[in-house]
């Protein structure tokens, strides 16, 4: 087995699992479990999909974009890095100018 | 309006200029009549948030990473927790099953179908090739072509293997270049990657037939932009699906002062070389609509297209146009 974001998984991915959360689901899916057929099924399909999130990187920033809450424009454009394209820009300025209200 | 949950609009909003109400900190920018923005990912936020005064929205109608990652564990009561963060994934559309069930029963379906309505639709980045939001689209705008005598939805270009939604909107567009060319002085993206004028210089440079830089010189005293690049050189494949949007005074270029010659518009909505209909040549033209009850309605101008005049028949309008392509049907 290998374990949550160890040397193999490293090897595979440029970005090694995140397992932050990984922990609180892996106890979630426990107490799911013993709770046999009692347990809530809304918090069952809720457990498994934050499980496939988490896997996926939904957490992670090198994953879902950058850190647009960073404390200065220079710190945002660092944590963008490459990934923003001229489009982003494009839509961001035409929102300056206001296409971006509430209908 | 998007469907993608990363961060990539949050973060072109910072580097605009604009401050994050919720959670930004200060903003170090000039104020200006929109300096916040607010990220909309969940029928709450949108009762709650989406209304604030002088700020663009942001809606992420399938969810926001950043709100899911913003769940965490607090130690103390992990049910809380839980029952958080299940409340919040109702709102993540992710699996088959969601999406399927999206147009259904989502607030964001809603929406939608609500701007498609009502506002001119322009579409960036975005194929067309979610079966579901595709269906949305068709539905709304079928509605329309059935109330408003004239096909927003171009039956047509489906037949050609192509599905394809334009809808031009004279004043919208005016208004569109009229905001840019009064903030052309707002702040510039920073020099991260490329910028809008770096990828003007290396499209300008790149195209060897010329077309390009006929474009850019058509638009040259507003500020203009353009996405991607698939127009059509030689022999050279274009992206089989794009969004292409040009921005400029055509009325003022030197290339629609000459009546015979096309609009640069064409060529960037003619572009798709597996587009057939692009293949007969067509023209856009454009008229006011008819007064209604004494009122002129004004605002909605008839576009259609048609076999080529060799030339546009409104060569003052233009502006802005938006042509979305994505592969139809039966070409799957």
């Amino acid at each position: 087995m290998i374990a949550p974001g160890g040397d193999r998984t490293g090897a595979l991915d440029d970005v090694p699992l995140d397992n932050e959360l990984l922990p609180y689901l892996l106890e979630w899916v426990r107490d799911i479990l013993d709770a046999g057929p009692e347990a809530d099924r809304s918090l069952i399909r809720a457990a498994g999909k934050a499980l496939f999130l988490d896997t996926m990187g939904f957490r992670n920033p090198l994953i879902m974009g950058g850190d647009p809450c960073a404390g200065t424009l220079e710190e945002v454009a660092a944590a963008y890095r490459n990934k923003l394209l001229p489009r982003h820009h494009i839509i961001a300025r035409l929102a300056r100018g206001g296409f971006a209200r509430r209908p | 309006m998007t469907p993608n949950f990363d961060l990539l609009l949050e973060g072109a909003y910072r580097l605009a200029g604009f401050r994050d109400r919720t959670l930004g900190p200060e903003n170090p920018l000039p104020p200006t009549m929109f300096s916040d923005y607010v990220r909309i990912t969940s029928p709450a936020e949108f009762f709650s948030e989406g209304k604030a005064h002088r700020t663009a929205v942001l809606i992420k109608m399938h969810g926001c990473a950043r709100t899911y990652r913003d769940v965490k564990p607090n130690g103390s009561n992990e049910r809380e927790w839980r029952e958080a963060l299940r409340d919040y994934l109702r709102s993540m559309v992710f699996t088959y099953r969601e999406i399927q069930n999206w147009r259904e029963d989502s607030w964001a379906a809603d929406f939608l179908r609500t701007l498609l309505r009502t506002r001119t639709v322009v579409f960036a980045g975005y194929s067309l090739q979610d079966p579901v939001v595709h269906d949305t689209f068709r539905t709304v705008y079928e509605e329309m072509a059935r109330i408003r005598r004239f096909a927003w939805y171009y039956p047509a270009m489906q037949d050609a293997g192509w599905t394809c939604w334009s809808v031009v909107v004279e004043l919208a567009l005016r208004r569109m270049v009229a905001a840019l060319w009064k903030n052309r002085c707002s702040p510039a993206p920073p020099e991260t990657g490329r910028t809008l004028g770096s990828l003007r210089a290396s499209k300008a440079a790149e195209n060897s037939s010329g077309q390009i830089e006929k474009l850019w010189a058509a638009a040259c005293d507003v500020p203009t932009v353009l996405f991607q690049s698939p127009c059509q050189t030689g022999t050279k494949e274009v992206a089989p699906h794009a969004v292409q949007i040009q921005l400029g005074g055509f009325e003022s270029g030197a290339a629609t002062q000459n009546a015979r010659t096309p609009s640069p518009l064409l060529h960037l909505a003619l572009a798709g070389k597996r587009c057939s209909v692009a293949s007969h040549g067509l023209a856009q033209t454009a008229e006011p609509t008819r007064p209604r009850n004494g009122r002129n309605r004004g605002c909605l101008r008839r576009t259609h297209f048609g076999p080529a005049h060799g030339r546009v028949h409104s060569p003052r309008s233009a502006g802005v146009f938006a042509l979305a392509l994505g592969r139809g049907d039966r070409k799957r």
